[in-house]
């Protein structure tokens, strides 16, 4: 995967799209895991969710990247 | 400690602590937002920093779930406004007269869109407008770029929303779902001592106000509903049952009303026998809301409502029965108010019921919640409000435009583009005037700050950490003012002020003429868009108010001649709307009185009208139909005397209205008591209902 994506002749970093990717990944994983209840184990709801998104968003950059 | 535990002991501070502590907190985090979002933005050499700030201080709010879906609605407008100004910048590019009409038509567009939608969906509008000036401009003189241009300012919001996400969830965040959970408990608590009060004898004489009230939770309820869908998961989950509880809670409140209401006008007739064969179903209906007596703090401890309320339902025969009974012992006309009573405690008893179960379904976190009925939560829009926003918008930007052709004036830009914002802005808030006034209440103190700042601070700023530290107090200056009550638009127009006249940019340039200048085009942008307000179409606060105030009284219109699937919740929704608009237009030390009274009573107006029409539809599906085209002639009648004020008039329809229940009490006398004549019943609790709304209505001060 090229570090740098045209965008007619534009260059935006291809870690945009793998954030852009993994957003809809997130909503829906999210989605599932507050319908499970998964939640109510958490502490802090929103820190958990922030640091899920960077695991997904940072595997997917580091497997494009490496 | 979790954090549930913790808000339950910050509850036992004093009232004003705990405010204090949460306006001190909205500070640190706008600070930090604002600091985070300069950070990366020079961290990543972005062209203007700058606007990054001023993204994190416009979308600083209260609460998480509002950040986030402010956040999410200004990248939707920049993306949509970004894309909007290339195709524009491609057709137009040779044309300049023609490129700044365009740019002005699709502002003005955008700025009705504003006026029309609301909440943050509006302000998704503004922006989508008043993009295009961003990026069009700039851009024109340098088409070739255009496309990078429009890229760099996506990615400024986007950093300034991503640091404000960041902060404003992360960092002691205040959840909007925590709010949510405490309105709709409270609406609970106060819709059971509602019913109280309006079922007792002689209950409580404020219930205009409880109304009004509730039309408040309302729309709270409403906005932290869409708020939380962004911030909480559960919420997301739960958000179907959520938009149910709020309809069934605004369906329930006016059927007690207007139970309440035919209660009354029993008392006031001296059908002394019928209003004591009611009273012990009342008290039951009163005790059955309850659990143990008391009101249910929770969703969870209302589990039992539900079913006590449908145990009272299916009993109901025996009520009717027992009705029946107290009938045969007092005249023809107090058993038909009887009967058309009970059938309005009827329907109160079952929306409480619904409401109930809706309430107590919030308590699961799991998915389901199947069989709860929909509701609509529309607004009342004003279309004439909303075209008129639009002309003024397009019309100050080619002002403002040709002035800047004209005089070739260096700053013409940031002119321009202020009074864009400021139009569009103004077009979208209910008191225009108001709000002008505050924006430039906070640009004018803004502007010592910013000179403060350029001429000691920032010089002496020879780093990152130093900028941070001297641009400290003026931040937490702005964000402060943000959070007294009622100069949230004097905090916006200080940041709007401070953080673009400071115009951070990397590298820095310092030069104190052009920033003078700059700040100049800023306070004439500003004073352009607030001076169209007296000029173009007056934005009087007190016209408008009167304009809401009719259009209150048509929306009879929709009750007297809408479709009658859904009328009902469509029109409600509509009444409470402009009633919460008249109310936020009244004049400082104006009494709200009038306005609640005029509200409530259209709401039984049209309650009445609603109730008439479904009966005679009922009975024309029974082929026993009278005279539908007489009802509909009255109806029409009322309506014309209505909107006139007509005292005569009124006093004639009421007059005609208790020969319609005279005939209707006959129909029913010489009807076979066991048969269906439910219909008879609808028809003789709306001909009532009519009645006293209409004998209210005569009594409003403001109607008279």
């Amino acid at each position: 995967m090229p570090r740098e994506v045209d965008l007619s002749g534009v260059y935006v970093p291809s870690l945009l799209v793998a954030f852009v990717v993994m957003l809809p990944v997130f909503w829906l994983l999210d989605g599932m895991l507050a319908r499970a209840g998964l939640y109510r184990w958490v502490w802090h709801i929103d820190l958990f969710r922030l640091c899920l998104f960077v695991v997904m968003f940072g595997t997917l950059g580091l497997y494009w990247y490496r | 400690m979790n954090a549930a535990r913790l808000a339950a002991s910050l509850e036992r501070l004093p009232l004003w602590l705990r405010q204090e502590a949460a306006a001190w907190l909205f500070v640190t985090r706008t600070v930090l937002g604002i600091l985070l979002a300069l950070g990366i933005a020079f961290r990543f050499d972005l062209s203007s920093p700058g606007s990054a700030a001023v993204t994190v201080s416009i979308i600083a709010l209260p609460q998480a779930g509002m950040v986030l879906e402010k956040s999410f609605y200004r990248l939707l407008g920049t993306f949509l406004g970004a894309i909007v100004t290339l195709l524009m910048l491609s057709g137009l590019v040779q044309h300049r007269d023609l490129f700044i009409v365009a740019v002005a038509a699709w502002i003005g567009l955008c700025t009705a869109a504003a006026a029309w939608f609301r909440g943050f969906q509006a302000y998704g509008w503004l922006l989508c407008g008043y993009t295009t000036c961003l990026i069009g401009f700039p851009a024109f003189g340098d088409a070739t770029h255009a496309l990078a241009i429009a890229v760099d300012r996506v990615t400024i919001v986007s950093v300034g929303i991503l640091s404000a996400g960041l902060v404003n969830a992360v960092i002691l965040p205040s959840r909007s779902a925590d709010t949510l959970v405490q309105v709709v408990r409270r609406s609970f608590g106060d819709f059971v001592s509602f019913l109280d009060a309006a079922t007792a004898p002689g209950g409580a004489a404020r219930l205009a106000t409880t109304q009004q009230q509730f039309s408040r939770d309302l729309a709270n309820l409403e906005a932290l509903r869409a708020a939380s869908l962004f911030e909480d998961p559960a919420s997301r989950v739960r958000n179907s049952r959520l938009a149910a509880f709020s309809g069934c809670f605004m369906y329930a409140s006016t059927r007690l009303q207007v139970l309440h209401r035919q209660l009354d006008a029993l008392e006031q007739e001296g059908h002394d026998a019928a209003l004591a064969a009611l009273q012990p179903t009342l008290s039951r209906f009163r005790a059955l809301v309850r659990v143990a007596a008391a009101i249910p703090g929770s969703a969870r401890e209302a589990a039992p409502i539900a079913g006590q309320l449908q145990h009272l339902l299916e009993e109901w025969g025996e009520r009717q029965a027992e009705w029946q009974s107290a009938a045969e012992r007092v005249d023809s006309r107090g058993r038909a108010a009887l009967l058309a009573t009970g059938l309005l405690l009827r329907e109160a008893v079952e929306n409480a019921r619904a409401l109930a179960t809706v309430y107590a379904q919030l308590h699961s976190s799991r998915g389901g919640g199947g069989g709860v009925p929909r509701f609509r939560h529309g607004v009342a829009s004003d279309a004439l409000l909303a075209t008129v926003g639009g002309v003024r918008a397009a019309a100050v930007l080619m002002v403002t435009c040709a002035f800047w052709i004209a005089t070739a004036w260096p700053e013409g830009f940031s002119a321009t583009l202020l009074a864009a914002v400021g139009c569009a802005l103004f077009a979208s808030v209910p008191n225009p005037t108001l709000a002008a006034r505050q924006m430039c209440m906070g640009f004018l103190v803004g502007l010592p700050a910013l000179l403060i700042c350029y001429t000691w601070a920032l010089p002496a700023a020879n780093g990152f950490g130093m900028l941070c530290l001297g641009l400290l107090p003026f931040l937490a200056f702005g964000a402060w003012l943000m959070t007294r009550p009622g100069q949230t638009l004097s905090g916006s127009g200080y940041f709007l002020m401070f953080l673009t006249g400071l115009d951070l940019t990397s590298p820095m340039k310092y030069d104190f003429i052009s920033m003078c200048i700059n700040a100049l085009g800023l306070l004439a942008g500003i004073g352009v868009a607030t001076l169209s307000l007296g000029v173009l179409a007056p934005a009087d606060p007190d016209w408008r108010r009167q304009r809401a105030l009719r259009l209150l009284i048509r929306s009879l219109h929709l009750a007297a001649h809408g479709r009658l699937e859904q009328l009902q919740p469509r029109f409600e929704a509509r009444v409470r709307d402009l009633t919460l608009q008249a109310m936020a237009l009244r004049p400082t030390g104006g009494s709200v009185v009038d306005d609640e009274a005029l509200g409530f009573v259209i709401l039984d107006i049209g309650d009445a009208f609603i109730r008439w029409r479904t009966a005679i539809a009922a009975e024309a599906r029974e082929a026993q139909a009278r005279d539908p085209g007489a009802a509909a002639a009255f109806i029409d009648a009322t309506l014309d005397a209505v909107a006139k004020r007509d005292g005569r008039a009124l006093g004639q329809l009421i007059r005609e209205l208790e020969d319609l229940q005279t005939a209707a009490v006959q129909e029913l006398a010489a009807g076979d008591p066991d048969t269906a004549l439910c219909a008879v019943v609808a028809r003789v609790a709306a001909l009532r209902t009519l009645r006293t709304g209409l004998t209210d209505f005569g009594e409003v001060p403001h109607a008279a």
